[in-house]
């Protein structure tokens, strides 16, 4: 188990400079430059060769692809993530404003997401075929049909027509008033739990039902357990192994749920950064907050093949 | 019922399966397979007949409404005879936008789910039959586009590509095949063990007829699986970009941006309700026949679901 953590490890940092390249590479393709845009900006159809010239060379384009990458990536390591095209504004100092705010909406989705999911699915699973199984599967399939940017768009409207509620703006940051914070914070983050938990308790319930027909789960019954017991103890350690690989899942829906929720809601994190950034064409910062998407990404899966050992005493001794 | 013996009730099933003159009990026509399915998955029926309803009317629908882009100066009406789900902003038949925004929806799922499929067999397929240095280069490239959020990395392919319904329907195409390929790949690699495709190559089959009559027919029932599923992810899909303001520009009407618009309007909830509410209709429906397809292909599910 450690040779294969050890492993694992190491292979952390070249699957990061992959994608490094891959998101870079896919960059480049954005048809349409800044240069375009700042030129006509200013009094469309007096930009000369040599305007352009000298914003290329501001912006380090003049040279070829490959020193880009290298320049970039070398920046980027030293801990500088470079500067918006567009405000002028340091990457990083962005980063360190929009990332707590992103990671908290994270944490509270995930926390409403997996319990919700795992949760209904056991019981769905436990009372299969009985009322409740019946209503838990139909607003299950209810809600993985209802796209989450329209379900958190009526949450905003209904309270607002029916008595003229609207949750308090401008955003509070959660180390300056945590109860207005929370406020803000909980409905967005129960819309975008909503969808995800769905999908997570169908696998759950699947699973579960699986277990539960097992010898061991019968015995357990048969030498007298408590029906809780059983569930919990033996039957749903079991399903873990399963509803643990998707928690990678689990955290990309996270990601793009956040991204709708952070756009409606109008939270100022990186998802609303990322839209917003990809509409306006400023391109070092969709580059860098592409790459921190996917070594986030990289890494929760990493955690995810490392956890199994936790669950299942057979991979830890492997 | 419950005092007849069972090996009565055995015989009365008995007596609908014919027999032929070998005494071999014959195969019921495709009607009967067909309806008997439906029976046993009334779900999956129901959903099988609103998702043909939805593709009927993104294909008819936009002939037996008005204009969609007609303006009139009944701006922000509510519901009426007239108009069924009121008009818009400008004067728009909103009833007329919703059908119109089936006909877009679908043409974008139906076209991403063309060119995911393709390139998803072709690739996995490929992959499987070449290995070495052509299989482990395209898995490194499938593991990258992977690593990204789907919505997000379909965020940045509709920036390169661009905004046409074709090129959105291409950027979903790719995101869904990404998601296909490691799956085709799998059951290429199972089947390419069979004995039936070593006799193949044996009689000097070339790997193109291998993989076409050998391979290609026993991929089918894994992509069913997969692409009734994805037509519903891809109406999310389309929705959520159009929604952040990244998919097919208007005057084209899009059930996403329509929602985007109804958010200012806040004050007139018919905009917000009925393009949501022909999204959810339209997901339900695809979601249903797709869980009823693998109920039935995936027989280690049989009886849990």
């Amino acid at each position: 188990m450690r040779a294969y953590v050890f492993r694992r490890m190491l292979l952390l940092p070249i699957t990061v400079l992959l994608l490094s390249i891959f998101v870079f590479g896919l960059i480049r393709l954005v048809p349409g430059s800044v240069i375009d845009a700042r030129l006509s900006a200013g009094f469309p159809g007096t930009a000369d060769a040599d305007d352009r010239a000298k914003l290329e060379a501001h912006f380090g384009l003049d040279k070829p692809v490959h020193i880009q990458y290298v320049n970039w990536i070398g920046q980027v390591f030293s801990g500088d993530l470079g500067t918006s095209w567009l405000t002028k504004e340091s990457i990083l100092d962005n980063f360190g404003r929009r990332m707590p705010v992103t990671v908290e909406l994270l944490v509270l989705t995930l926390l409403i997401y997996i319990p919700l999911g795992i949760g209904t699915g056991v019981w769905s699973a436990v009372r299969q075929n009985r009322a409740d199984d019946y209503s838990i599967r139909f607003v299950t399939i209810l809600f993985l049909a209802i796209p989450n940017f329209w379900l958190a768009t009526l949450v905003v409207v209904i309270p607002l027509v029916l008595w003229g509620y609207a949750p308090p703006l401008p955003y509070q940051q959660l180390w300056e008033d945590p109860g207005k914070n929370l406020i803000q914070m909980i409905v967005p983050a129960v819309v975008a739990a909503l969808a995800g938990a769905a999908v997570l308790g169908r696998v759950a319930r699947s699973e579960m039902l699986e277990v539960l027909r097992q010898d061991y789960v019968r015995t357990a019954y048969a030498k007298g357990l408590a029906a809780r017991i059983v569930v919990t103890r033996h039957a749903l350690r079991n399903t873990m192994i399963p509803l643990i690989t998707l928690i990678g899942l689990v955290f990309a829906t996270g990601v793009a749920g956040s991204v709708i929720v952070e756009q409606v809601f109008a939270i100022p994190g990186m998802g609303r950064y990322l839209v917003q950034s990809l509409l306006t064409n400023d391109l070092p910062v969709v580059q860098v907050w592409m790459l921190i998407f996917g070594a986030a990404f990289v890494l929760v899966n990493l955690l995810v093949d490392l956890s199994y050992g936790m669950f299942d005493p057979r991979i830890r001794f492997q | 019922m419950s005092d007849i013996p069972p090996s009565l009730v055995v015989a009365e099933a008995a007596d609908r399966v014919q027999f032929d003159v070998y005494g071999l009990p014959v195969r019921a026509s495709w009607r009967r397979r067909g309806l008997r399915l439906l029976r046993q998955h009334p779900l999956g029926a129901f959903g099988l007949f609103v998702a043909l309803f939805v593709i009927f009317l993104a294909a008819f629908g936009p002939l037996l409404t008005t204009d969609p882009a007609a303006v009139s100066a009944e701006i922000l009406a509510g519901p009426s005879g007239e108009h069924w789900f009121g008009t818009d902003r400008l004067g728009r038949d909103y009833f007329a936008r919703v059908i119109a925004g089936a006909r877009l929806s679908m043409s974008l799922a139906l076209g991403a789910m063309l060119i995911g499929v393709s390139a998803a067999l072709v690739l996995g397929m490929v992959s499987a039959y070449a290995k070495g240095a052509v299989d482990l280069l395209l898995q490194r490239v499938i593991d990258m586009m992977l690593a990204f959020p789907g919505l997000v990395l379909l965020l940045l392919l509709a920036q390169v590509i661009g905004r046409g319904w074709q090129s959105v329907a291409l950027g979903m195409g790719i995101i869904f095949s990404v998601s296909m390929v490691r799956i085709i790949r799998a059951s290429t690699l199972s089947t390419l063990a069979e004995s039936y495709v070593e006799a193949a190559r044996i009689v000097g089959a070339s790997p193109y007829r291998i993989l076409w009559r050998h391979v290609l027919p026993n991929m089918g029932p894994p992509l069913l699986i997969y692409v009734t599923t994805l037509l519903g992810a891809a109406i999310l899909f389309e929705g959520a970009l159009s929604f952040l303001g990244l998919g097919v520009p208007p005057p084209e009407p899009s059930w996403g941006r329509m929602l985007t618009e109804a958010r200012t309007l806040w004050k007139y909830p018919h905009l917000s309700i009925f393009p949501g509410v022909a999204m959810t209709i339209a997901v339900l429906g695809f979601n249903l026949v797709g869980d009823s397809i693998r109920d039935i292909l995936d027989p280690r599910l049989r009886g849990l679901t």
